[in-house]
């Protein structure tokens, strides 16, 4: 049997726990990039996160957000939905064409719908990131549409741009209703159909 | 030793590092998060304890990731080593929805504070740190940071900002704010002025 000693073997224990600190410490960075580490709930395809912006909530979604949508408010003042996959669980994709239908206003002082492209605006010549319960477009029944594609669309449209990347989508609610804090996945909100790709 | 003892152990080693770098990394990472930005900020000419003037932000000039393209935005890195800070607002009408928050620099929020909570007109805000005097009675609401530096945001939601008539009227509404040392805005009236200046925004 190989004997080894026992200096050795301490300073090869002590590197290894060097080397496993380093790389648990770069893990936790890796992951805190990433929204999509914050699974929470809501109604599919949109979630949110319990506690969201509240200092109160774990270590793991204070980080996340802290590099994916820092200085986010708590719920009772504004809760933030997200939604990077369409009704079908496919994720969103720059070559393809989405549709939001909005029936109903979320119940919220000011709600709005924002686009990103690895949780930045995406540049366009509209200077166009989101619509919101004051610039969307109405039918006249109050309802509204909104087409998500690169190529221009008639009516609401929010651009994706010319690059691939990690889409997601984000529905802000300002002042929402007590029910959206307690039942967030019967918060009314638009429907996400993918349409055609390309 | 043996070798499958020397073995386990340099594993259990790096489990154990594993386990205790994550968790050291998570509570830190809000704070290198905030550094980075405010270090961009000031890269582009913010400076401490002012607030930064109001601009409508684009996708060429963000750094700030899922930020809100329908508010306009003024922010200050506040950094009280000196005393207090007091804040004073006249509260905008022509926005959809307007608050004042406080982060510290672990990203807590401290304070906030809604145009449906002050209701429009003046509003004066104590900004201090725990153990730091100042009169609290001229003021409206009263901050106390847990940390020595902090970050203020307005947020003012805008109708529609792609409408420049809108922003604009705005805009007027939120530049009725400023920031100032304790002691040079007590023997002011409250907001009786705009503080816009020539700092970049964030």
């Amino acid at each position: 049997m190989t004997r080894i000693g026992t200096r050795w073997v301490v300073l090869g224990w002590t590197l290894a726990a060097i080397f496993g600190t380093v790389a648990g410490a770069a893990v936790a960075w890796q992951i805190s990039g990433s929204a999509r580490g914050l699974k929470g709930i809501g109604p599919a395809p949109w979630y949110t996160a319990p506690n969201l912006g509240d200092a109160s909530t774990d270590a793991l979604t204070r980080a996340v957000v802290s590099r994916t949508g820092i200085w986010a408010l708590p719920p009772s003042e504004v809760v933030y939905f997200v939604a990077d996959e369409d009704e079908a669980g496919q994720p969103l994709r720059q070559n393809c064409v989405y549709e939001l239908v909005g029936n109903v206003d979320p119940p919220a002082r000011w709600w709005s719908v924002s686009l990103y492209r690895d949780n930045f605006w995406i540049d366009n010549p509209d200077d166009r990131y989101s619509f919101s319960k004051t610039s969307v477009s109405r039918s006249s029944d109050g309802r509204w549409r909104v087409r998500v594609a690169a190529a221009r669309q008639a009516g609401n449209w929010l651009p994706m741009g010319d690059r691939p990347g990690a889409f997601s989508l984000s529905v802000r609610l300002y002042q929402p209703d007590p029910s959206v804090v307690a039942e967030p996945t019967a918060v009314p909100l638009p429907s996400l159909k993918r349409l055609s790709c390309v | 030793m043996r070798l499958t003892l020397v073995i386990t152990g340099a594993v259990a080693a790096v489990l154990v590092g594993l386990g205790a770098g994550w968790v050291s990394a998570m509570p830190v990472i809000p704070y290198v998060a905030t550094d980075r930005l405010w270090n961009r900020f000031i890269s582009r000419g913010s400076q401490i304890n002012v607030l930064s003037p109001t601009i409508v932000r684009d996708a060429r000039r963000n750094s700030v990731p899922r930020d809100n393209a329908d508010t306009l935005t003024r922010s200050a890195i506040i950094d009280l080593a000196d005393g207090p800070q007091v804040f004073e607002v006249q509260v905008p009408t022509a926005a959809e929805y307007w608050s004042v928050s406080l982060f510290a620099h672990n990203t807590d929020t401290f304070f906030l504070a809604n145009d449906a909570r002050t209701g429009p007109g003046s509003f004066r805000l104590l900004i201090r740190r725990p153990g730091q005097s100042a009169s609290e009675e001229k003021f409206d609401a009263v901050a106390i940071s847990p940390t020595r530096k902090a970050f203020l945001i307005i947020r003012a939601v805008m109708t529609d900002r792609n409408d420049p008539a809108a922003v604009a009227r705005l805009d007027a509404q939120v530049k009725l704010a400023r920031l100032d040392p304790v002691a040079a805005a007590a023997n002011r009236l409250p907001a009786a002025s705009s503080q816009d200046d020539a700092a970049s925004a964030p």
